[in-house]
């Protein structure tokens, strides 16, 4: 009886170690240039945020929320972060001594994001209250 | 019975250059990761120092050394060249920017990364 013929087995790794780095390496490496970026934007969000109600509470009673909202814009725009993937909204500039100024930001996060190309996106918003001195002056 | 002579199955070479190659990727993956943080703590040494000047007795020469402490302190290593940082007065605001340069581990196969950074804050009256 004839010995069973042994297939090939030369160990051609080639093919093991792209598929190895198609399943396992890259998205690895996606998911690491990304979430340094998450906490980049959440970070901006918050700076944007609190300069703004900042601006906001030093100015009082002239505070104008347009200004605030170009502020937490200019601020975002130094952490490099987009006028479109970000959202600014004054929910109270403080009416009268001891209220507190409400700024939301939100920011567009990239699901997937590296270097530049993006797919899919959440959102995050950072919100910053300050308090409007209770003796202010006018 | 005849003995299979196809069953050589000696991957070593190849075994070694795709582990040398994984492995050059994961130390590029960490150069991206540290440079990540180093771009981050730069932008943060800006956003300290513009924040020191925003009391309106301050100038834009504290915010200038408030932001040189801070490099000192969470950014300082041979990865990372600060070429240049100032702060400037422009109306009510105190703009801070440095060109820093992010040395590659490799730079046969990818550059310094160069970038100029900015932060800003609008002072007190």
């Amino acid at each position: 009886m004839p010995a069973p013929r042994v297939r090939g087995e030369s160990g051609f790794i080639a093919v093991e170690w792209v598929g190895a780095v198609a399943l396992l390496l890259l998205p690895i490496v996606v998911l690491v240039a990304t979430m340094p970026e998450w906490a980049e934007r959440r970070n901006a969000a918050t700076v944007a945020a609190r300069e703004a109600a900042r601006v906001l509470v030093d100015s009082w009673p002239n505070g104008d929320a347009n200004s605030a909202v170009l502020v937490a814009r200019e601020v975002a725009a130094d952490h490099g972060i987009e006028a479109s993937d970000l959202d600014v909204r004054v929910a109270s500039v403080g009416q009268a001594r001891g209220d507190e100024v409400e700024v939301d930001v939100e920011v567009t996060m990239p699901a997937i994001g590296v270097d530049g190309m993006s797919a899919g996106s959440w959102h995050y918003t950072a919100r910053v209250t300050r308090r409007v001195d209770d003796y202010r002056s006018r | 019975m005849k003995r299979p002579n196809e069953v050589r199955g000696f991957t070593t070479i190849q075994y070694v250059v795709a582990t040398a190659f994984s492995l050059l990727l994961f130390v590029l993956v960490a150069n991206l990761l540290v440079d990540l943080y180093e771009r981050g703590a730069i932008r943060d040494a800006l956003d300290e120092g513009a924040r020191a000047a925003v009391p309106a007795t301050a100038t834009a020469d504290d915010c200038t050394t408030r932001a040189r402490e801070v490099v000192r302190s969470i950014a300082n290593g041979s990865s990372i060249r600060v070429d240049a940082l100032s702060c400037v007065q422009e109306g009510n605001r105190v703009v801070s920017t440095a060109q820093v340069s992010l040395r590659s581990w490799f730079p046969i196969l990818l550059p310094d990364w160069d970038m100029t950074l900015q932060a800003s804050a609008h002072q007190e009256r």
